[in-house]
């Protein structure tokens, strides 16, 4: 894995050298993190979090995400992978996750852990944690680290409505390792546990967060062809026949943005998706609108994981496949094996999320204040529409950095436009 | 150190205006996000706008509310045209509630709001006068 990029670790890094400064960046970021400057696309850390929007959009390849490689992985003595659910979504019917966890096992890990089982017990205990829930309403449910980002860094007042439910992989990640250890013998340290992974920040909230029991992260589109070719060699040589997976159904609810409302049985839960609406969503819970409802779920991808930057199949069809696979598996007897149930472990913990701060947290409020008058002083002046040519992705982002002295004002083409129209009345000069 | 106002803005909420319930605190919690107050402090200044904007909207016609920023803490007066309040001892009390129905229907008049306010401020005056109206002044610290 990389190294931290400054203070902020963010998974996703800028190549100046691919960049063609086009704003499609600037324009769909949600946070407004990017800026132009000298023809190049930059992040400001302190604010972006890590959606992957502007790795979808950049045409030229120069945002890149940072993960891991196979590589990456030698130095451990046994490796075990934990797909995420949006896996098995990347597949159609004649492909059953049995398969896909065996073709996993044949391209290289030493185990394979599914965590449909995982999630059934982290459900239950967000379910008790909202039952038993006294504070402001409603608890915010969230594994997505964008989300969780979004809120450290612009709503911190609301971190205290996060659910202190660890991960089903982290669960998974964590149980895995004490039962390899105890059965091989081996130290922990000497055992890898590689999440397969829809989305680039996952690692990086982990590690930021609390000792995660999870050594890197491979994203699902670059392991894919490996796995699909390994997954053609396995269904011709039959070798899933003999394998065991306790893969629950019910667990794989979990895959799709509103499954948990349907496994926690609890008619008073929303479940939001797409990073737009869970900032609208966000907006509404800080008006208090939602001080009646349980609990939201929110996932900054579009339907939820399935719906991942990292992912290869359509979100669409991902969907129809977890849904045909909750069929199966509803309709097929599973026996019960040693891994069926987490739920005597320890799932709850203390919240641990930190505010992140923002750029002017901390300065003294009078100039603060200060800068604030200047902001909306020069933002008078501006045209007010938002075309991002000089870099700054709103007319009042635009403001916001020349008070923070990091643009010039001069590169307003409107501005300009209009003091060149001027000049050449002044010179009597036809112009269309 | 000496009381010195920063900034002060004030705002109009109108009773029985539901669907602008809460923008007024919003707003609020804007400014203070932008000017780097600390977070634990936003919270505390949002729920007690959010209670009274809410009582506000519930029970009274129409509303100022006043808010200043000094160099060492945040101050809310508010001031309603309203039914006032009989008896503010127990108001104050958790669970106690005047709410109707209705409201409670929407899921109001837990009874929760003034006692909200009080216990989230660092400082909390309330008057009231029956038929006319109730002045409220809470402040909650910087530091």
């Amino acid at each position: 894995m990389q190294e931290k990029t400054g203070t902020y670790n963010h998974s996703i890094y800028f190549e100046p050298d691919k960049c063609k400064g086009d704003m499609n960046c600037l324009k769909v970021c949600p946070v407004e993190a990017i800026r132009i400057r000298y023809k190049k696309a930059m992040m400001l850390e302190d604010k972006c979090i890590d959606c992957g929007e502007c790795v979808k959009v950049c045409e030229a390849g120069a945002i890149v995400p940072l993960t891991n490689t196979f590589k990456d992985f030698s130095k451990f003595k046994y490796t075990v992978a934990i797909p995420s659910l949006a896996l098995y979504s990347q597949f159609d019917r004649s492909i059953k996750p049995k398969t896909i966890l065996s073709s996993l096992k044949k391209i290289g890990f030493d185990e394979v852990v599914d965590i449909t089982r995982a999630c059934i017990s982290v459900v239950k205990a967000q379910g008790k944690y909202v039952k038993e829930y006294k504070g402001k309403k409603p608890v915010i449910i969230s594994f997505c680290p964008t989300c969780i980002k979004l809120i450290q860094m612009r709503y911190p007042e609301m971190i205290s409505h996060i659910a202190p439910v660890i991960s089903p992989m982290e669960l998974a990640a964590k149980e895995t390792k004490k039962e390899v250890s105890s059965r091989s013998g081996l130290k922990i340290d000497e055992i890898g546990v590689i999440y397969i992974t829809p989305c680039p920040p996952r690692m990086i909230q982990i590690s930021e967060n609390y000792n995660s029991d999870m050594d890197g992260s491979i994203p699902i589109s670059e392991i894919y062809n490996t796995l699909y070719t390994a997954i053609q060699q396995v269904i011709r040589d039959k070798t899933d026949e003999n394998e065991f997976f306790d893969i629950s159904g019910f667990g794989m609810n979990y895959a799709l943005s509103g499954g948990l409302r349907f496994m926690m049985n609890n008619e008073n839960g929303i479940s939001v998706s797409g990073l737009n609406d869970v900032l609208f969503i966000l907006e509404e819970i800080e008006k208090g609108k939602l001080h009646n409802v349980d609990f939201v779920e929110i996932d900054a991808c579009p339907e939820g994981c399935i719906g991942g930057p990292m992912v290869v199949e359509n979100t669409y069809i991902a969907r129809t496949n977890v849904l045909n696979l909750i069929n199966y598996f509803g309709e097929t007897k599973i026996p019960i094996g040693k891994r069926n149930t987490y739920d005597n472990c320890d799932i709850i913990y203390e919240n641990i999320f930190e505010p992140l701060a923002r750029e002017n947290v901390n300065i003294d409020i009078k100039s603060a204040l200060n800068k604030m008058a200047e902001k909306k002083e020069i933002l008078s002046h501006l045209p007010g529409i938002n075309c991002g040519a000089c870099g700054s992705p709103t007319c009042e982002t635009c403001a916001e950095d020349i008070v923070n002295r990091d643009v010039n004002a001069s590169e307003c083409i409107i501005i300009e436009n209009e003091k060149l129209k001027k000049l050449l009345k002044e010179k009597n000069i036809d112009y269309i | 150190m000496d009381e010195e106002v920063l900034f002060s803005q004030t705002f109009n909420i109108s009773g029985r205006d539901f669907a602008n319930a809460g923008t007024v605190s919003v707003k609020i919690k804007r400014i203070l996000k932008e000017l780097g107050v600390r977070p634990e402090v936003v919270y505390r200044v949002s729920i007690c706008c959010y209670e009274a904007e809410m009582n506000i909207i519930m029970y009274a016609m129409l509303a100022i509310l006043d808010f200043t920023i000094t160099n060492n803490e945040v101050i809310i007066n508010i001031e309603d045209e309203g039914p006032g309040i009989a008896d503010i001892e127990r108001a104050l009390q958790e669970g106690y509630s005047t709410a109707t129905s209705e409201m409670r229907e929407m899921g109001f008049g837990a009874g929760l709001g003034l006692p909200n306010i009080k216990k989230n401020s660092d400082e909390f005056k309330i008057e009231s006068v029956i038929a006319k109206g109730t002045k409220l002044n809470f402040k909650i610290y910087l530091n």
